[in-house]
């Protein structure tokens, strides 16, 4: 059986802007971070996918049909945009409302799920006030109970944690989790990649239009084993340790942190900085107090395969 | 213990057919429109000089009070003369903020989201102004002529002026057309309200101006094919069997009309997409 949604050699630009390049990649049920700076590519992906832009080449599938000119399969996909600027004299009862409308629900059973979706969002009780009234983080709710409120299988949801506060933020990434659980496909874009660890390890990382990678947390991190690695030692005399470590060749640079005992070697051999640690400090007495490798956040990851 | 599948059910309930998806934003926006108070107020207005040639239509067909002025298709061409400010009105009103309205809240990817076409999202839109424009513009004539053909005492008035009633018909469908699709075209143009009516306003009554202008430099009524008003009163004329003191052929008012008509539809196409291309 096909996976839910399949990207095969797609690029799109817009005049002589590529915005993607030649990508091809799969989702299977659950959820997927797809990460990449801000003008990677993510939303024109995402909007492929929803069928509102058309690919310049290759072929964009979400369950089995080509989402271009087929506003039918929006019954089973769900978006959630990145912009948050809508009918500010709206309620948010009667945007989710309409947009179920749209969906093509009778007016009882629009009524009926947006109760449900205001209620799955936790926007129950603020959800006859003016949009024009809401927070940042009421506008991103509402935007996921239209997205939920018909009950799609497949769910694209652009930058939906970004600007919340860390209360909002977990309740999205609970309420996303759980979407996931349920057997839905479910693509979340971001550039903030501890929002996308929280949510998931299967992760796409694109880059000027290109995937860079993709997989499981942990597969891309085996991708970056040739990529220059960060590892920070607490020491009582950093400038002695640093002046130790630049004598190997595969240490590339050293860093003093300002105001601290820490310095943050940068090596191009991993394995063998880590190998030759326990040599350096029970042969030649050297003290290392504490390690640690910022590389173990996302962030690290995708800086390197974008370098 | 009852183990519950709680993967994906997709709904199996009734949803509504594809050819009603314009429907609801129709529906949608007539209703949102008339919810409105100062915009059913004024639609309540537009009916006012209709009750007061009710009135002056009663008495001149029912021969009572010594009225006497005669009913034909000039006091109906008059009638749908006097309902062109309501026209202009809803079109500023109702219709300028339609699509730009939409365009500043950066609704339409969201729209486009749902399982609706653009042509859907099109008639929509075009649905909610041109009923109103249908409504106080060849309604109140049209009322007026079913009043005069209840009253009158015999089928005299009918057998001389059936026509009329198609006239009324014709002309007001052809502008509430034309005008709908203009103020959608000029909607789409503009992210607010207040820009696609003053482009409204400006167009016609630039249109006018010029058109005059022309016209006494040139000596000639061809430039008045220039000027919305001149045109509109030149269908009118021909479509009420009227002479005209607008000296272009009527063909060419249609033309015009027509041409209008075809820049807008292309505005929209151009237009309305789901993504905003920033080149």
């Amino acid at each position: 059986m096909s996976r839910p949604v399949e990207v095969s050699e797609v690029s799109k630009w817009y005049g002589q802007v590529v915005a993607v390049n030649g990508m091809s990649l799969g989702l299977e049920p659950g959820v997927t971070g797809l990460l990449g700076p801000n003008g990677a590519g993510k939303s024109t992906l995402m909007k492929m996918l929803t069928g509102q832009i058309r690919p310049s080449r290759g072929r964009v599938e979400l369950l089995g049909h080509v989402p271009w000119n087929d506003p039918d399969l929006n019954r089973r996909v769900g978006y959630c945009p990145e912009q948050d600027t809508f009918y500010e004299w709206m309620t948010g009862r009667r945007f989710v409302t309409a947009l179920l409308g749209l969906a093509g629900f009778e007016r009882a059973e629009a009524r009926r799920r947006a109760e449900a979706a205001l209620a799955e969002v936790g926007m129950t009780e603020v959800g006859d006030k003016k949009i024009g009234g809401y927070s940042k983080g009421m506008r991103q709710r509402i935007k996921l109970a239209q997205a939920i409120a018909h009950d799609p299988e497949v769910l694209i949801l652009d930058e939906p944690v970004s600007g919340l506060d860390p209360v909002g933020r977990r309740h999205i990434i609970d309420l996303v989790r759980k979407w996931g659980a349920q057997g839905r496909t479910i693509l979340v874009s971001t550039h903030i990649l501890h929002e996308v660890e929280a949510m998931t390890s299967a992760v796409l990382l694109i880059h000027h239009g290109r995937l860079l990678a993709e997989g499981d947390v942990h597969e891309i991190r085996d991708l970056i084993d040739e990529h220059p690695r960060l590892i920070t030692m607490v020491t009582p005399d950093p400038r002695a340790l640093a002046a130790r470590l630049l004598t190997e060749q595969d240490v590339v640079s050293v860093r003093f942190e300002r105001g601290s005992r820490s310095i943050t070697a940068e090596t191009v051999r991993p394995d063998e900085f880590y190998r030759r640690l326990p040599a350096l400090v029970l042969q030649e007495g050297v003290e290392i107090e504490e390690m640690s490798s910022p590389d173990d956040n996302l962030q690290a990851v995708f800086d390197y395969l974008v370098r | 213990m009852p183990i519950h599948d709680l993967s994906y059910r997709h709904w199996d309930g009734p949803l509504r057919g594809a050819g009603s998806r314009w429907r609801v934003i129709a529906e949608a926006g007539i209703r949102l429109l008339l919810a409105r108070r100062r915009f059913a107020a004024m639609l309540m207005l537009a009916w006012a000089p209709a009750l007061v040639q009710a009135g002056i239509l009663y008495f001149a067909l029912t021969g009572v009070q010594g009225v006497d002025l005669p009913i034909g298709a000039q006091f109906f061409q008059i009638s749908m003369a006097i309902q062109f400010l309501p026209l202009v009105l809803v079109m500023v009103w109702a219709g300028s903020g339609l699509i730009a309205g939409d365009l500043a809240a950066q609704a339409l990817p969201l729209y486009f989201a749902k399982p609706i076409t653009r042509l859907d999202y099109i008639a929509g839109k075009f649905g909610v102004i041109v009923f109103f424009l249908l409504l106080v513009y060849p309604a109140p004539p049209l009322a007026l002529f079913l009043l005069a053909a209840g009253v009158a005492p015999d089928l005299t008035f009918l057998a001389q002026n059936w026509w009329v009633g198609f006239s009324i018909l014709g002309y007001g469908v052809l502008v509430a057309v034309i005008g709908s699709l203009f103020i959608l075209a000029l909607s789409s143009m503009a992210r607010s309200a207040r820009i696609a009516s003053v482009m409204f306003v400006g167009l016609v009554i630039f249109s006018d101006m010029l058109a005059n202008l022309a016209s006494l430099v040139t000596r000639s009524d061809l430039p008045l094919a220039f000027s919305a008003a001149k045109n509109m009163e030149r269908l009118a004329d021909a479509m009420f069997g009227l002479p005209s003191s607008v000296g272009i052929p009527w063909g060419l008012s249609l033309g015009v009309g027509v041409l209008v008509a075809v820049w807008s539809a292309w505005t929209l196409a151009r237009r309305i997409r789901p993504v905003e291309i920033v080149s």
